[in-house]
């Protein structure tokens, strides 16, 4: 038997292993990047609107001002109470949205996971049928009364 | 008045890099692949690595029974050559059984093992069975010597006797002597050879009929003269002979009587008395044309 051959063989799977190790390692970090980048848009997003709304507000308050009328009472209340509801209905879907999507990429993170953990498995699998051959022929060789 | 204010022109989600969940992945695929291609080329060289072990190994075997059988068939060859010249054929067995352990300890020595001492015994059991058939078609050729050995004692035996007792007949000078010599030969020799497989019994059943022939001859002629004694005479030189004249005469005579060696009676028109007859006629004619040739 070629002593090295088993080893190689042991060798050239932890390679393997490696290479999808370092997938693993590749597709979680890139999770965590489109989950920050997620959360920066949101909260963007969430800024945003929150400075269009106090800039709405405010120039409601500017022209209920000078057209004299005063602010908050009687129908302007009740559609300032729309308007602000509106908003946070807004605002809660957004929020959602970016739940669904850290939702929908942990799934499709754990997918990819669960794939990488099959390719290893499957190396082994086959590393170890490789190696198991290699044995029972070289048992057949040696009862033969082959020598190596 | 109206102050400018600053507006923002990012538009929604600004923040784009661009980045997929499997970006950056290709590179570990490649290191991937590499392992992959690692085992299956090594798995591919273990593989043709020993299947030409095996072949080389099978091969190997081959020669090594070729060799040995060529071995084995010429020691039993020769051994069975050097016996042609052997009578010893009590010894052809335990000698040849003796010569068959010292050639297979050779052969193992030889043919079977290396020169650090390491017996291939995976070898010799292929080979074996060729081994003990070269042996055993040894032994059937040592076994045939054997026969031979034994047969030409056998013969030369049987010959000598035989010749011994041809003689007897031919000089016996009564009834009683020949009935003796033949019945002595009948019940010895003959029942001693009859049915022995190791003897032609083609040479033993011949020899019986000539010695009864030779026997019924000699009875017939120590009949054919008076009180059991041949007719002689003396010739010219005072020399005694058989007087064939007489022989024949009486011997043709119906009246007198004749039996062979075994009992029963010769008629004259029995085919061995008959001849008898026509023989001692001719040799009574042919001693009267040499009396007359001496006369004339």
């Amino acid at each position: 038997m070629a002593w090295w051959v088993i080893p190689a063989m042991v060798a050239s799977t932890a390679v393997t292993v490696m290479g999808i190790q370092q997938q693993k390692k590749n597709l979680r970090a890139n999770d965590a990047w489109r989950k920050y980048e997620n959360e920066l848009n949101f909260n963007y997003e969430k800024q945003k609107r929150l400075t269009e709304e106090k800039k709405r507000l405010s120039l409601a308050r500017a022209t209920s001002g000078a057209s004299g009328a005063q602010m908050f009472t009687g129908s302007s209340l009740l559609v300032a109470q729309a308007d602000i509801e509106e908003f946070e209905t807004d605002m809660w879907y957004l929020e959602k949205g970016l739940w669904t999507k850290t939702q929908a990429q942990d799934a499709e993170l754990a997918g990819e996971i669960a794939n990488a953990n099959f390719a290893i498995g499957q190396s082994l699998f086959s590393t170890a049928a490789s190696v198991g051959t290699y044995q029972q022929n070289q048992k057949l060789l040696n009862s033969k009364g082959v020598v190596t | 008045m109206k102050i400018p204010r600053y507006t923002s022109n990012l538009g929604s989600a600004p923040i784009q890099s661009g980045r997929s969940l499997t970006t950056g992945v290709g590179s570990a695929q490649g290191m991937a692949n590499l392992g992959k291609t690692m085992l299956d080329s090594i798995t591919q060289f273990a593989a043709a690595k020993q299947e030409i072990e095996l072949k080389l190994r099978d091969q190997e075997i081959t020669n090594l029974k070729t060799l040995a059988e060529g071995d084995s068939l010429m020691a039993a060859n020769d051994f069975n050559f050097g016996l042609e010249q052997r009578k010893d054929y009590n010894n052809f067995q335990p000698d040849y059984d003796g010569m068959w352990n010292k050639h297979t300890a050779k052969v193992k020595k030889d043919r079977f093992t290396d020169k650090k001492g390491n017996f291939d015994q995976y070898a010799w059991e292929q080979y074996e069975p060729f081994h003990n058939k070269a042996y055993m078609q040894g032994k059937v050729a040592v076994q045939g010597n054997i026969s031979k050995a034994r047969n030409a004692q056998s013969v030369t035996a049987y010959n000598t006797n035989y010749d011994a007792t041809t003689k007897s007949i031919e000089t016996s000078t009564s009834v009683a002597q020949v009935t003796g010599n033949w019945q002595e030969w009948e019940n010895g020799t003959f029942a001693k050879y009859s049915g022995l497989a190791t003897f032609d019994q083609g040479t033993l059943a011949t020899g019986y009929d000539e010695l009864l022939a030779k026997s019924n001859n000699q009875m017939m002629l120590l009949q054919s003269g008076e009180n059991g004694k041949t007719p002689i005479y003396k010739n010219p030189q005072g020399v005694t002979a058989t007087d064939w004249s007489k022989v024949a005469e009486r011997a043709a005579d119906p009246t007198v009587k004749m039996y062979d060696v075994q009992g029963n009676e010769l008629t004259v028109d029995d085919p061995a008395r008959a001849d008898f007859i026509k023989n001692a006629q001719q040799k009574s004619a042919e001693k009267i044309r040499l009396i007359l040739t001496k006369l004339l």
